[in-house]
This record gives structure tokens, C-alpha cells and sequence, in this order.
């Protein structure tokens, strides 16, 4: 299939979608109060981002705070899911304890997160964090836990200490999966940040859509969301472009 | 080097009680020569690799190299597993260095030495290539070669053929002799396959079903370098025939210690 063909198809569903959208808000004439067509919402965007450009900031305050605590729940994530893969001592003893913190929705946990760390940035980024770090996590342990034994055979014969082998075969091993969870990571994370703005109402794209909604102003609602979901979207896309460069050895790509 | 098991006994803790994998095993490779070991499954092959390569420490006895003691990886040994073993996110070349580099030795002289194995093991043009790129044969080479780049005196061999079709295993053969021929490593090789055991060895150990022991230790006189006319001689036939009826089910070797 020529590049071209598969870069249509791929556009297809979106374009359907906007169809579908315009033919809905169009057919069932539904006010623009309530559910503003493509269009509409594009013309918005457009005000938003070029002409006006009073979204980019909130856009921005949310990108920034998600990224922040993406980054710090990735951290986190990686060494707590190293440590306790290669340590069965530590496994037992706090694997039981991720999985209690897991139990509890995050989400749930916000209005606490903001009385114990303040009205501001911290809070975000903490919730954030808390948030994505489980599926990181999971795919970090799961990947250094699954390598594979005849190659720690290999490097055992090889006299290398537990650090060596963990840095040159087990994380090198385990970065497909790792990668596995940094995607869905990614979703959950811009989900915690946006609740937490829905809460906090000071800023951001969860602000944007609060805020617009409440006052009836749907269409900027709709746009913010739309732009949301961009966001997420290119997100996942880059994520998935970095696991194509980096795991070459897996996947489509193979023969022989 | 010289290689000695004395006196070895290897016992497995499992869900039934403790497996007697290997009893009161004596064993011994001269220096420079080809050791083959031929043994039913289960009869504590993988063992002894594991105890060779210093995977695992015996039970009770010892494993010595030129005299002394030793348990534990060594710089000396080199290990081929049944499976290459590749890393598969590092080149053929990268997969060769690795001991090398884990021992911060991996300089210009370590890569040269690198590509000289892969021509050796006939993988010239292979160099830059991924484990995902070559065969399976290919990928045994790459774990042949990468088990000679410390030059050891002890090579020791898990059936590394075993996962590799009929034509590929009697190619790998012949450059396996060719690539000793050139080191003369003492080599312990694990096999099922009794072509195998006797065109590449001096002598061929054949173990009994478990607890292991060496019930045979036959020496093979044929000339070196052994081709495939020694394939088709008399002589071969003569001693596979010896070593293949001791396999057979009314045999001895099937009959395990109480």
C-alpha cells in the first residue's frame, strides 16, 4: 500500500466524523447553545489560536503542568518499577501497597491533594503524577521481570554484577513494554491534570471548558475540547513514533 | 586447560522432595582436546554446563581448572547455550564485544578481534546486521563467535545445534572443526546427536538417565582433519553403531539408582 493511500486512510475517520457531526447539528437543527457544528467550532479555533489567540495560554498552563508531572510520574515509575523487579525482598514488601494506592481513584483524591499541598502548581503536578504512574510502573516491572533467563544466564557468565546486566539487558528488554506504559500514561495524565484545573478553576483547558460551559459560551467549550483531544492525539502519535525508532528489533518491520 | 570434575554431585530442591541430578559424576577434559557428552533427556546435561560455566555450585565436589579449585564465571570458560542468546537490540559485531565490554575491554584491538571471529565463523558480511536479520544458523555462529572472543582455554558447548535443521547442524559441524582446528580450546560438548559427538570429538562421554553418571568413555581415533569422507567410513559406523546400541531401551543406561 503506497504511503500516500495509507495516509488517507488514515485521515478517513476523522473526516467521516466531521461529517457525521455537521450532518447531526445540521439535520436535527440543533442549536448552537447546545451543540455547535464543525464549523463553528472551527471558526472558534481559528479566533483562539490565530487570530484573537486568547486559548493559547490556557492550552499552554495545561501542556506545561501535564508535562511536569508526566515527567515526574515517569521517574518515579521507572525506579520504583526497576527496583522492585530485580529485588524480590522489596517486591513483597511494597508491591501490596502500590496496588492499595491504585485502589483508590486518584481523581477522588484531588480535593485532599489541594488541602495538603496548597492552591497552586504543586498540586496539579503531584496529581499528575500520582495518576499516571501506575500503568508506567506496571510496564516497567513487567518488562524488566520478563527478561528472558538464558540471557541473565548469559550475563552471569559473563561475571556482570546486578547493576551491569540490569542497565545493559534487562532495561533494554524491558523498553518496549515500558513504552507501552508511557502511552496510556500519557492519557491518564492529561485526565488528572484537567480535573484538577476543573477544580481549581484558575486556568488551563479544564478551566476553559468549565468555565465556557457554565456560562453557556458552548462553542468555546467545544473548541477547547476539541483542541483537548489534538493535544492528546499528537501526545500519543510522538510516544508511539519514539517506540517505533526505539524498539527495531519487534514488529512489522521483521524477517528472516 | 585442563578441566576436572571430581567426585560431583548436583541436587535440585523441587515441589517432590530433592532431584538427584548428577552422582558422584568424575569427569576430565585434557587440554587442547574435544570432549563430547551423549546422555538421554533428562540425564543432567544442562547440569553440567551450568556447573562448567559457573551458573551453579555443587552440591558436594569439586570443579577444578589446571588444578585449582573453582566455582563461579571465569574468564577462562566460554559458553554457548542451546539458544544464541543474542541481545537483539545490538548488532552481530555489539553481540560479539559483549564480554568484552562488560569488562570495559572493548578498544580497536577488541573490535578487530571481533570482526577476525565473525569472518572465522564465515559471518564477514554480517557485521552491522541485527539478530532479527540472520537465520538461526547465522545466530548460532554469532553466539559461537562471541564465545571465543576472551580466547578461552575451556569451551563449553549445550547442544548448540540442537534448535537448527539437519543441513544447517552438518554445516555448523564442519566449521565448528574448522574453527578449533584454529584455537584448540578443551571443549565439553553436549549433544543428542551421536554423528555429532562422533566426528567432532577425541572422546565421547555417555552419561545414564538420572541421577548422571559416565558409563562410557570412548575414545575416537579417526584421523583430523575429519571430513565428509570420514563421514561415510567404515570406522564411523563402526563406532556410532557402539554408541547407538547403549541407547537402545533394554540398554543399561536406562536403569536408574534407587
Amino acid at each position: 500500500m503506497s504511503s500516500l493511500r495509507s495516509f488517507l486512510l488514515k485521515l478517513l475517520p476523522f473526516v467521516l466524523l466531521l461529517l457525521v457531526w455537521h450532518g447531526l447539528v445540521e439535520g436535527l437543527r440543533i442549536p448552537s447553545r447546545l451543540m455547535p457544528g464543525p464549523i463553528e467550532a472551527g471558526q472558534r479555533i481559528y479566533l483562539g489560536l490565530i487570530s484573537d489567540g486568547d486559548l493559547w495560554a490556557h492550552l499552554w498552563q495545561t501542556l506545561r503542568s501535564t508535562l511536569m508531572g508526566y515527567a515526574l510520574g515517569c521517574v518515579l515509575a521507572l525506579v520504583i518499577g526497576s527496583v522492585l523487579a530485580m529485588n524480590r525482598v522489596l517486591e513483597l514488601l511494597f508491591y501490596p501497597l502500590i496496588l492499595l494506592m491504585q485502589a483508590v481513584p486518584k481523581v477522588a483524591i484531588a480535593p485532599l491533594v489541594l488541602l495538603w499541598l496548597g492552591f497552586d502548581a504543586r498540586s496539579i503536578v503531584t496529581l499528575v503524577a500520582l495518576i499516571c504512574f501506575f500503568p508506567i510502573f506496571v510496564g516497567t516491572f513487567i518488562g524488566v521481570r520478563s527478561t528472558p533467563e538464558v540471557l541473565r544466564d548469559l550475563f552471569r557468565t559473563l561475571d556482570a554484577s546486578g547493576f551491569k546486566t540490569f542497565l545493559h539487558c534487562s532495561l533494554p528488554h524491558a523498553s518496549g513494554s515500558i513504552i507501552a506504559g508511557m502511552q496510556v500514561g500519557w492519557g491518564f495524565a492529561l485526565v488528572g491534570c484537567v480535573v484538577m484545573e476543573f477544580i481549581m478553576g484558575i486556568g488551563g483547558a479544564g478551566f476553559l471548558i468549565d468555565n465556557s460551559a457554565n456560562a453557556l459560551d458552548t462553542v468555546t467549550a467545544v473548541a477547547s475540547m476539541v483542541l483537548l483531544g489534538v493535544m492528546g492525539y499528537l501526545g500519543g502519535m510522538l510516544i508511539a513514533a519514539v517506540k517505533q525508532r526505539m524498539i527495531f528489533w519487534e514488529g512489522p518491520a521483521r524477517h528472516g | 586447560m585442563l578441566l576436572s570434575l571430581e567426585d560431583i554431585s548436583v541436587a535440585y530442591p523441587t515441589r517432590k522432595g530433592p532431584v538427584q541430578a548428577l552422582e558422584r559424576l568424575d569427569l576430565m577434559v585434557q587440554p587442547a582436546s574435544f570432549a563430547s557428552v551423549l546422555g538421554p533427556s533428562g540425564c543432567g546435561k544442562s547440569t553440567l554446563v551450568k556447573l562448567v560455566a559457573g551458573l551453579l555450585k555443587p552440591t558436594t565436589g569439586s570443579i577444578s581448572f589446571d588444578g585449582v579449585a573453582s566455582t563461579g564465571a571465569r574468564d577462562e570458560v566460554g559458553v554457548a547455550f542451546q539458544q544464541a542468546a543474542l541481545l537483539p537490540w545490538k548488532s552481530a559485531l555489539d553481540n560479539v564485544l559483549l564480554p568484552l565490554r562488560l569488562k570495559g575491554q572493548s578498544n580497536a584491538a577488541a573490535r578487530e578481534q571481533a570482526e577476525r571471529l565473525l569472518d572465522l565463523v564465515g559471518l564477514k558480511g554480517s557485521r552491522d546486521s541485527f539478530p532479527h536479520e540472520l537465520s538461526g544458523g547465522m545466530q548460532q555462529r554469532v553466539s559461537l563467535a562471541r564465545s571465543l572472543v576472551r580466547d578461552p582455554s575451556v569451551l563449553v558447548m549445550d547442544e548448540p545445534f540442537s534448535a537448527l535443521d539437519a543441513m544447517t547442524r552438518e554445516n555448523m559441524m564442519m566449521e565448528l572443526q574448522r574453527v578449533w582446528l584454529d584455537k584448540r580450546p578443551s571443549v565439553l560438548f553436549i549433544t543428542h546427536s551421536i554423528a555429532e559427538a562422533v566426528f567432532l570429538s577425541d572422546r565421547v562421554l555417555v552419561m545414564s538417565g538420572r541421577p548422571g553418571r559416565v558409563i562410557m568413555d570412548r575414545t575416537i581415533d579417526l584421523p583430523r582433519p575429519r571430513t565428509l569422507d570420514t563421514l561415510a567410513s567404515p570406522k564411523f559406523a563402526e563406532l556410532s553403531n557402539e554408541l547407538r546400541n547403549l541407547f537402545r531401551p533394554d540398554s543399561p543406561m536406562h536403569a536408574s539408582a534407587a
